[in-house]
This record gives structure tokens, C-alpha cells and sequence, in this order.
């Protein structure tokens, strides 16, 4: 007989919400059922009402992990609209923040897939390391996330010479870190145990969902922008795409890892190469009517972005999807017949992020309460009894 | 193969009936006669092996624009073909997503936010969109005002 499990949509295991439905029969997963939208924001609405210069801001919102993927995407996307040119110096250091965040996301996926099996050491191993890379965007950019590094046409802020030198430390540690993750990984028998030959996505498959990134190359599709379409200097570095043909979880994890000990030989290249002096925008001034597309590699895959202009300084409409919108319908190829107890790192295997898949909700208080006031006049709260001084506003809000 | 070599084969199997075509550097946007649609994707699908990236909704004055874009990874061209759908009660078109499974996610958040039916699609319902609001509200379409959003 076959029973219903929920899973979600708020759940230990997970750290976003969403629902599952799993019918099972015995340890069976006959079927898969998704609940999603509880992170939806109206991102794309929202975008419509700001201008070409203010929707970096918006759009580097739609995710805390890939908040530089977004508004690069969308960048493309204005750059390809306008025929924008982007000054060489401005594509390198957009280039090595993007590769920066691709090497914390996939080891806080690898953390959080040691997570989901039980694999605890997996996780506080591969989360220390992602710290110092935190922590070197942070030197770089000023901020561990959200960085505000884009603008179509170039970046925001130069990086000094300085702090760039003073990544190569934290380059050279993760490098022999993520060596040691990857072979700690791949020659234990019980992680081979529990990963190898489950939720298995053949190329067929991987191709008719559309699936991208690291769920798509673990299953032989050698598809990855950075050389398909090629944006930044990826050209100009020496790299490689890294495929493997098993299609299971196990050569997901295998692709990711692989992928961040490429990421980081690119970052060395970088540093090297990073003009000293130069422009790092060209400041368009406008953007024609016409319609452009970005395409990104974000961590987990194409980060598309489409827009339409009509001439004036806002985007008449602004398309986001995100890499999870195509990768996740895939459980219904590789969850079915497997067991509960795979289902969860199966699911998890395709680094879904929902957030970005949803992205578009606008706050909206009960009439009676107003939650910046409330927020406001706690502060005042605080500040009387401390015995500071009140702002005018937080007087009559404390009567 | 770049844009305009596959613009030119394109041509060759459709004639006029590929319509108005636009084209730069990796990118080919083509507005089809309705009646070839269906074929015209098959043959980028399938025989060329066309990636589905998405597919965006225009909400015009006069109609609902939809853009298919597919992307030729091998050969750097994304490709874009542009169906209007008429703006009445009713507006519908047919699913793609019996012949590309990874249409089905992207058809379903349609017809929440644009409210474009897709007809014969295997799974009509729900996907992001609140429980609070109608199945008649549209959140995207150009009319819709933040301050419809009802709830909480």
C-alpha cells in the first residue's frame, strides 16, 4: 500500500523552504510531488520600476549564495541590448569575483551534501574553508556577500593591487584543502557506498529537462557558458571543463570538487595577469530599444537573464531564470524507485537553490501594524534607557 | 555555423513562412508565421539539438508575447522565436511541453503570472504563485498593481 510522506516546507534538514510530497511504497519512492513558491518576491515586477543603474541592486538580492551571478547576468544582458563595451581590466575583476563565489558555493554544496548523509566531518571541514574564502571576498569587495561589484558597462570599485597579492596565501591553502577534500571524498568506501549508482540522470534526460551546470556535465553534456558563450577573459585562461559520464550523485560530487581546484588555478591567472592602471567602466550613457540576453555560468548553471528596452532608463520587461528552475524538475527522472534514504541527497545533488528559483513577494503589514514604527520605536526603547538622546521622531513614537 | 548560415538554412526549409528575422553577433531572433511553430522548434530541438534556456512573456498593448529561446551551445547562437498571443478573455496557446519535459515548470509559472493558458499541458497546477491570491490574478501582467496583492 502506498503512503504519502511530506517533507517540509520547513524541515530540519533543510535550509530553505520547501515541500515535498514522496509516495512510498515499503523504502520505495514511487512518486515526487514539489510545493515551492514561499520564497517568491516579485523580483521581475519590482525590476520593471527601477532604472538600468539601480537593478544590480535588486537583482544581487535574489540570492545570498550567487549574489555576484545575478546582476552579471543581467549586466550581459544590458551590455548585449546596448552593444556596451567592457574595459579589459573591469572583465578581469569581474571574472575573479565570479570565480571566488563559484569556490564557496560549491564547498558549502559539499559541506551541506556530507550534511545530508550523515557525513558531519565532511561538513565542518569543507564550511572552515569556505570562511577564508568569505573572509577574502570581504578583503576584496568589502562585503562576504552581496559585493556590489556590477554595473552594466563595467564594475563599481577597483581592487588594489595590495589586497589582490594578499590573496595568493588563501588561494595556495585551498588548493591543497580542496586536494585533501577531494581524495578524503572519493577513497572512502562509505561515501562511494552511499553515492555511487543512485539517482542516476542519463544524458537523454539531462537533455529533454534542460539541466545545466555541474547536474548536466556529471551526466556527459560538456555545457558550460564560461566556454559555450564566452564572456569576461575566460578566453584568455587556461582551463577546463570538467564532465563525467556515470550521471549518479557520486560524479556530481566529483564534478563540483574538480571545479573548485579549477577556479582557483584561474584566480592565480588572474592575479597575474590584472592590468595595473586602465579604465574599469564606460559609463553608457543609454540603452536603445531592442532585446538583450545574458548568459551567465552561475555555480549550479546558466543564469539567464532577458530584457527589453523601449529607450528609456528602465527595462520595459526583465526575464530571470535561475540554474535550479531547470535542474530541479529533473527528480522526477532520478528520485523514482530509489529509496527514502537516498531521496534526500538525491534531491540535494542538483544544489538547489530556491530562492533564486522563486525570486519574485512584497511585505505586506496587517493594517493595524506597521513594522518599521514597531521596529523603530523599540529603539527608542532602548536609547531612553540608556539615557541618550531621542530624534524627534523617535519622541512621538515613544508616546 | 553562425547566426546567418542558420537563418539561411532555416530559409531554405520554411521559405517565407519563417517571417521576420533579426540577427547579431551569437543571436538570431526569429517572428514565425504561427502555423510553422510547432515544426520550427522540433527542427531546433531535435535535429540541431537546441538547449531550451526559457522562455519569456512580454506583456504588450495589443497582445502577450511569448520568446522561446533556445540555445546552440556548440555554435554560440541563441536563438529566439517570438509567438504573439492574442490578448482576449481567454488567451491560450499550444504546450510545448509534451515533447520538452523542461518546458513544464517554465509553462506552469506562465500561466500563474500571465494567465496564458497552454493547452493540452500535463500538469495544470499550481507552482509559485500564493495561496492568497485568485487563480484570476495575475501578478506580472502590466495592469496588475502591487496594491491588488491581497493577504496579509
Amino acid at each position: 500500500m502506498a503512503t504519502t510522506i511530506p517533507i517540509g516546507p520547513y524541515h530540519p534538514l533543510q535550509e530553505e523552504p520547501e515541500h515535498y510530497l514522496l509516495t512510498v511504497e515499503g523504502e520505495e519512492v514511487l512518486d515526487v510531488d514539489v510545493q515551492i513558491g514561499y520564497n517568491h518576491r516579485g523580483i521581475e515586477k519590482l525590476s520593471e520600476k527601477k532604472t538600468y543603474n539601480q537593478v544590480p541592486f535588486l537583482v544581487e538580492r535574489v540570492c545570498g549564495i550567487c549574489s555576484h551571478s545575478h546582476p552579471y547576468a543581467y549586466c550581459l544582458a544590458v551590455e548585449d541590448c546596448g552593444d556596451l563595451e567592457v574595459p579589459e581590466k573591469a572583465k578581469y575583476l569581474r571574472t575573479l569575483i565570479g570565480e571566488l563565489e563559484r569556490i564557496h558555493s560549491h564547498l558549502l554544496w559539499a559541506g551541506l551534501a556530507g550534511h545530508f548523509i550523515g557525513y558531519d566531518t565532511v561538513f565542518m571541514w569543507a564550511w572552515k574553508y569556505r570562511e577564508e574564502v568569505l573572509d577574502l571576498l570581504e578583503l576584496l569587495t568589502g562585503n562576504r556577500n552581496a559585493y556590489a561589484m556590477m554595473k552594466p558597462g563595467g564594475v563599481q570599485r577597483d581592487i588594489p593591487r595590495k589586497h589582490l597579492e594578499e590573496a595568493r596565501p588563501t588561494l595556495d591553502m585551498l588548493k591543497e584543502k580542496s586536494e585533501m577534500l577531494y581524495n578524503a571524498v572519493l577513497d572512502d568506501p562509505v561515501m562511494k557506498a552511499r553515492l555511487e549508482g543512485i539517482g542516476i540522470l542519463d544524458e537523454e534526460d539531462a537533455r529533454a529537462f534542460g539541466a545545466l551546470g555541474p547536474t548536466s556535465r556529471a551526466s556527459g553534456i560538456p555545457n558550460d557558458i564560461r566556454s559555450d558563450f564566452p564572456y569576461g577573459v575566460y578566453e584568455d585562461l587556461d582551463w577546463k571543463v570538467i564532465t563525467r559520464d556515470a550521471g549518479d550523485v557520486l560524479a556530481r560530487v566529483e564534478v563540483r570538487l574538480l571545479e573548485t581546484l579549477e577556479s582557483i588555478k584561474m584566480c592565480e591567472q588572474i592575479i597575474n595577469r590584472i592590468p595595473d592602471g586602465g579604465s574599469i567602466d564606460s559609463e553608457p550613457k543609454e540603452i536603445p530599444p531592442g532585446d538583450g540576453i545574458g548568459s551567465y555560468e552561475a555555480p549550479r548553471g546558466e543564469c539567464f537573464h532577458y530584457i527589453k528596452s523601449d529607450g528609456t532608463n528602465r527595462p520595459v520587461r526583465h526575464k530571470i531564470r535561475a540554474p535550479t528552475f531547470m535542474n530541479f524538475p529533473t527528480y522526477r527522472s532520478t528520485c523514482i524507485g530509489e529509496t527514502i534514504a537516498d531521496a534526500s541527497i538525491i534531491l540535494a545533488s542538483v544544489d538547489p537553490c530556491y530562492c533564486c528559483t522563486e525570486r519574485a513577494i512584497s511585505l505586506k503589514e496587517k493594517d493595524d501594524v506597521n513594522l518599521l514604527e514597531l521596529s523603530q520605536a523599540r529603539t527608542a526603547e532602548i536609547k531612553k534607557e540608556l539615557g541618550l538622546e531621542l530624534s524627534p521622531l523617535e519622541e512621538v513614537l515613544d508616546e | 555555423m553562425n547566426p546567418s548560415t542558420f537563418r539561411e538554412e532555416l530559409t531554405g526549409r520554411f521559405g517565407w513562412k519563417l517571417g521576420e528575422t533579426e540577427e547579431k553577433e551569437t543571436r538570431l531572433y526569429i517572428t514565425p508565421q504561427p502555423e510553422i511553430f510547432e515544426d520550427l522548434v522540433e527542427v531546433i530541438f531535435e535535429e540541431n539539438r537546441g538547449r531550451l534556456a526559457t522562455i519569456s512573456c512580454l506583456d504588450e498593448e495589443e497582445t502577450f508575447r511569448l520568446l522561446y529561446h533556445f540555445a546552440l551551445d556548440e555554435h554560440e547562437i541563441m536563438v529566439t522565436i517570438k509567438l504573439p498571443v492574442e490578448k482576449d478573455d481567454n488567451p491560450s496557446t499550444k504546450t510545448i511541453a509534451r515533447k520538452i519535459p523542461g518546458a513544464e515548470w517554465i509553462e506552469r509559472e506562465i500561466r500563474e503570472m500571465f494567465g496564458i493558458d497552454f493547452e493540452d499541458h500535463p500538469a495544470k497546477k499550481r507552482l509559485l504563485k500564493a495561496e492568497s491570491l485568485d487563480d484570476e490574478a495575475y501578478p506580472f501582467r502590466k495592469d496588475f498593481e502591487v496594491e491588488d496583492l491581497g493577504g496579509e
